[in-house]
C-alpha cells in the first residue's frame, strides 16, 4: 500500500465519498440526450463512480 | 479558478437531484397525457425524429390492456424487461432511501439495465419507424 504523500503514514486510507467518474458523467450525458427517464441510473451504479480516499493521519484526500 | 471539492460535491448533488427530477417529470408528463385521454408521444421522437430505448412502452402497455400482445411487443419488445427492472430497482432504491442507506444497485442489475437499453434501442431501429 502506498504511503501518504504528505505525512508518509502507511495507515490504510479511509473512503470518504463516491463521485461520478468521467465514464459516469459520459453515460449521464448520453442518457440525458437519448433516454431522459433513465438518466438517474449512473448515480446508483457503483461502476460509474470513483472513490475518494482520505489519509486517517493527516486528513489529506486523494483519488 | 480551480473548482473546489465542495463545489464538485454540490455539482454532483444538484445533478443527481435534476436526474431524479427528470424521471418525476417524465412520469407526470405521461400521467397528464393519459388523464386527458390521449396516449403520450415519445419526447425524443417528437423533438428529434429518432426513438429512444423506451419509446413505445406506454403505447405497448395500452395494447396489453386491449389484449393485443403482438402489438405490445412491436411497440417495444423489451417492455416486460424494463417493467421488471424498474419495479425491482424502485423497491431496492426505495428501501435504501427509507433506511437512509447509500442508493446503489447491484452490479448484475446495472449490467441488465445497460444490456436491456442497448438491445431495446437496437430493436426500435430493426422494427422500423412505424412503431416509433
Amino acid at each position: 500500500m502506498a504511503a501518504c504523500y504528505i505525512c508518509g503514514s502507511e495507515e490504510r486510507p479511509v473512503m470518504v465519498k463516491k463521485n461520478l467518474s468521467a465514464g459516469g458523467w459520459a453515460l449521464f450525458a448520453v442518457l440525458v440526450l437519448f433516454c431522459i427517464p433513465l438518466c438517474w441510473l449512473p448515480f446508483v451504479i457503483d461502476g460509474c463512480k470513483e472513490e475518494e480516499w482520505k489519509c486517517p493521519s493527516c486528513g489529506v484526500r486523494r483519488a | 479558478m480551480p473548482i473546489l471539492r465542495s463545489q464538485t460535491r454540490l455539482i454532483y448533488q444538484v445533478t443527481r437531484g435534476i436526474a431524479f427530477g427528470l424521471f418525476g417529470f417524465y412520469l407526470l408528463w405521461n400521467a397528464a397525457w393519459l388523464f386527458s385521454g390521449v396516449l403520450p408521444p415519445s419526447i425524443l421522437t417528437e423533438a428529434t425524429g429518432i426513438p429512444c430505448p423506451t419509446t413505445g412502452v406506454t403505447r405497448g402497455m395500452a395494447a396489453i390492456l386491449n389484449g393485443d400482445w403482438v402489438q405490445a411487443l412491436l411497440w417495444n419488445p423489451l417492455m416486460p424487461v424494463y417493467a421488471g427492472l424498474l419495479i425491482y430497482s424502485a423497491i431496492v432504491l426505495g428501501l435504501q432511501f427509507i433506511r437512509r442507506k447509500r442508493l446503489v444497485l447491484r452490479p448484475i442489475i446495472a449490467r441488465f439495465w445497460m444490456l436491456a437499453l442497448t438491445m431495446g434501442w437496437a430493436a426500435k431501429f430493426v422494427i422500423g419507424p412505424q412503431y416509433w
